[in-house]
């Protein structure tokens, strides 16, 4: 008995094999259990917080006519580039709401712009009674950083109008970046143009910080 | 002690020459940097590329390649010939090709240009090519106050004999074929809601040119065709969308069909009743010999009479079950008062609805709630209820439900209580999608009433602890003494659970999913920022492809 009892405590392997096998189950046991997880929950410390630095701007506005000849009298339409710089941002995507007036201009659209390589275009909505453009796409690559276009507005004034009017962005509109749940944008400024001249004039309006 | 000096000199030496080299490069790292930054700091510059556009899309993507000795050319107006100077003293023409000039993979840049507007770029097009930007690659009215980037398309000419003149003299190929998803012909049926509704219908187009073919390009044209020469008045209206351009659809591989591709019929609500057929087809853009347009996929729907979709002026517009003309709508209802109610003991109740007369001034006790939750069990996906969500049994199998009801008359009533989900299997025989009114693969509750309950119209507002600001509510929806099931299919997709109602599905959203789906493992939650977040949508345990596909459908569409 004795001798047993000094093999036993001479030769501890048996007793690691029965602490393995145990510490074993238990983490299979925790790995197997249903992960069921809802709301979401504070992870504190995680991740160290993002800082909004980016901005969004409209460019001023240039004309698209293909042929400058022919547009004297046929229709003739134009572009503004909406620009981003995104600062320390590593920018993943963009949701736009721009506020324009559909009794001056007309034949709306936007585009995506060249920020984005591939990028994918998760909405598009163009709202002509209430003038309200809703556009938002998005890179499945990594974020990217820089500054650059991310879509372009086309648009015709309507014959005959006259007035001063503005792509306004709307509150809606949100910069999102990698490591980051909420908007990353810190400002955006929209555009002022008048229309009833040969030629729109534009000037960019004040920007607007979040 | 020698030895000391000699080795202290000779490190000495050593270090002398190490700084004098440091300084140099130091020098000339910034002469690198400051004289061209000092070359073009004086105004701004058109840059861009070239690119090979494979898919005739317009935006370069990868494994698309830049193009090399393009000749690019820039001019300022007014335009006085060549090679002259504008009213700024400025070269108002210069050229230079592409990928010179010390610039590598198929750039361009003109430096050092004034600010002004009426400037214009152009690429050449090289023989055997077209361009694929529009506007034949040329940029005109480009009004510069900054660096501007254009970048443009170009594709070979795909005419398959190799010399680039349209015609192809060696030709193999067969036409595509257009296939239903799934097969058969589908019935359309609906109610209106709003001026009009939607209904689609999905196929596919195979290339069946064979591999060696040398003509053919992989671009289709679609078309939807009557299969009558008119449908009279107000008729449904076509539309191929996304990915399809302009109605056609691009870079289909033999052997690759493009799958997934999707019609949308719009009925309006003056569309008349009847069975309307009408047929899909394709054909290369590049080929205009019709025995190689693909054979017609048939497609039948119908509008019912009397089903609301129509506006009625008398009874003779509707039919049972409806039978009664409101002419205030001009919608086809059940009743207007209790005689045009047939059945002994029935009343008719403000929608319009025979229902029992206790149910008119009684009162009740239980209100079953019936809770499809998008992309799980038999509920699709709110854009499009389509049989890729239909099979999915939840991991948890229990939501808790709030129900908030309330009239003008009566005092709030906010009830809770726990959902459980009833299993379902898809047969192979079941309909794709399955019926909509059905417990299976629905979240079931029973609520208990208090207590002399009446029984009457009320608004009555649900949601899931799942995402409690996507609620739904129901408006002037009856409760009668004789059992009443409220149908509510909810949203998904409201991951950070924002409750600013402008952002309740929004990019943010999609951005947590997709850092969640990137993650090994695909993971049914994951930390972003400081917050875990749960972005098993269609909660099958993972965060994948379906969640994202549902997603951005419910994006689109409660944005649309």
């Amino acid at each position: 008995m004795q001798n047993l009892r000094q093999n036993l405590f001479a030769n501890k392997t048996p007793l690691l094999i029965i602490f393995l096998v145990i510490a074993t189950v238990i983490l299979v046991a925790l790995a197997m259990a249903p992960n069921r997880p809802s709301l979401p929950t504070p992870n504190l410390g995680a991740q160290k917080e993002i800082i909004a630095d980016s901005s969004l701007s409209l460019s001023e506005l240039y004309q698209i006519d293909e042929d400058e000849e022919a547009s004297e009298a046929a229709v003739v339409s134009y572009q503004s580039d909406v620009q981003i710089m995104t600062g320390k941002n590593k920018v993943t995507g963009v949701q736009l709401e721009i506020k324009y007036d559909p009794a001056l201009i007309t034949t709306v659209d936007v585009l995506p712009g060249d920020f984005f390589q591939n990028p994918t275009e998760l909405l598009k909505k163009i709202d002509t009674e209430e003038g309200i453009i809703s556009y938002a796409l998005g890179t499945e690559n990594k974020g990217l950083s820089g500054k650059g276009v991310v879509a372009t507005i086309t648009f015709v004034p309507r014959t005959g109008v006259r007035g001063e009017t503005a792509f306004e962005f709307l509150s809606k509109t949100t910069v999102v970046a990698e490591n980051a749940d909420q908007t990353v944008l810190k400002e955006m400024s929209g555009l002022e143009f008048s229309l009833g001249s040969s030629t729109p004039t534009s000037s960019s309006a004040q920007p607007a910080s979040l | 002690m020698p030895s000391f000096y000699y080795s202290w000199r000779s490190s000495n030496t050593v270090m002398n020459l190490f700084k004098k080299l440091l300084l140099l490069s130091l020098l000339f790292s910034l002469g690198a940097y400051i004289i061209p930054a000092i070359a073009h700091a004086a105004g701004h510059e058109i840059a861009g590329t070239v690119f090979i556009d494979s898919n005739s899309n317009g935006t370069r993507e990868t494994g698309e390649d830049l193009k090399n000795n393009v000749k690019i050319e820039k001019w300022r107006n007014p335009a006085q010939g060549n090679n002259v100077k504008d009213d700024l003293g400025n070269n108002n023409y210069e050229t230079m090709d592409t990928g010179t000039k010390g610039l590598t993979n198929g750039r361009y840049r003109f430096y050092n240009l004034p600010s002004g507007n009426k400037y214009k770029i152009k690429a050449n097009v090289p023989t055997g090519f077209t361009c694929t930007t529009g506007n034949s690659c040329q940029r005109t009215g480009i009004n510069l106050n900054g660096n501007k980037t254009y970048s443009f398309g170009i594709k070979q000419n795909t005419d398959g004999d190799g010399d680039g003149d349209g015609q192809c003299k060696d030709d193999k190929r067969v036409k595509p074929t257009v296939k239903a998803q799934p097969v058969g012909a589908v019935q359309l049926t609906g109610d209106l809601n709003g001026d009009y509704y939607e209904k689609v219908f999905t196929f596919k187009v195979s290339n069946k040119n064979p591999k060696n073919a040398k003509c053919g390009k992989r671009d289709y044209q679609l078309q939807a065709v009557p299969a009558v020469a008119s449908w009279g008045s107000n008729p449904p209206s076509f539309e191929f969308r996304s990915p399809m351009v302009d109605g056609k659809v691009l870079d289909v591989k033999p052997g690759n069909p493009a799958e997934q591709l999707k019609l949308f019929v719009k009925v309006f609500k003056t569309t008349p009743a009847g069975t309307y057929n009408f047929s899909v087809r394709a054909q290369d853009t590049e080929d205009s010999e019709s025995t190689r347009m693909s054979d017609n996929l048939q497609f039948r729907f119908v509008v019912p009479q009397g089903d609301n979709n129509d506006t009625c002026t008398d009874n003779s517009g509707c039919s049972a079950p409806s039978p009664i003309c409101k002419l205030d709508t001009g919608a086809c209802v059940e009743c207007l008062e209790d005689t045009d109610c047939a059945e002994d003991g029935k009343v008719c109740n403000t929608n319009n609805i025979c229902v029992d007369e206790d149910d008119g001034g009684g009162s009740a006790d239980k209100i079953k709630v019936r809770l499809g939750l998008d992309g799980i069990g038999t509920t699709g996906s709110l854009q499009e209820p389509s049989c890729k969500f239909t099979t999915n049994p939840p991991e948890d199998k229990e939501r808790t439900l709030t129900l908030k009801i309330s009239s003008s008359t009566t005092e709030p009533l906010t009830l809770n209580d726990t959902a459980q989900y009833e299993d379902y299997t898809r047969a192979s025989t079941d309909a794709c999608p399955p019926a909509t009114k059905m417990d299976k693969g629905k979240f079931i509750a029973e609520f208990d009433l208090p207590a002399g309950f009446a029984s009457k119209s009320y608004n009555v507002d649900v949601s899931s602890n799942d995402s409690p600001n996507l609620h739904q509510t129901k408006e002037n929806f009856a409760i009668n003494t004789s059992g009443t099931i409220l149908d509510v299919d909810l949203p998904a997709g409201d991951i950070d659970k924002n409750s600013d109602p402008e952002l309740r599905i929004d990019i943010n959203d999609w951005n947590i999913l997709r850092t969640c789906q990137k993650k090994s493992g695909s993971p049914a939650s994951c930390a972003v920022g400081t917050t875990t977040y749960k972005t098993d949508l269609d909660d099958d345990g993972k965060t994948d492809a379906d969640d994202m596909t549902l997603f951005i459908q419910e994006f689109f569409y409660r944005n649309r």
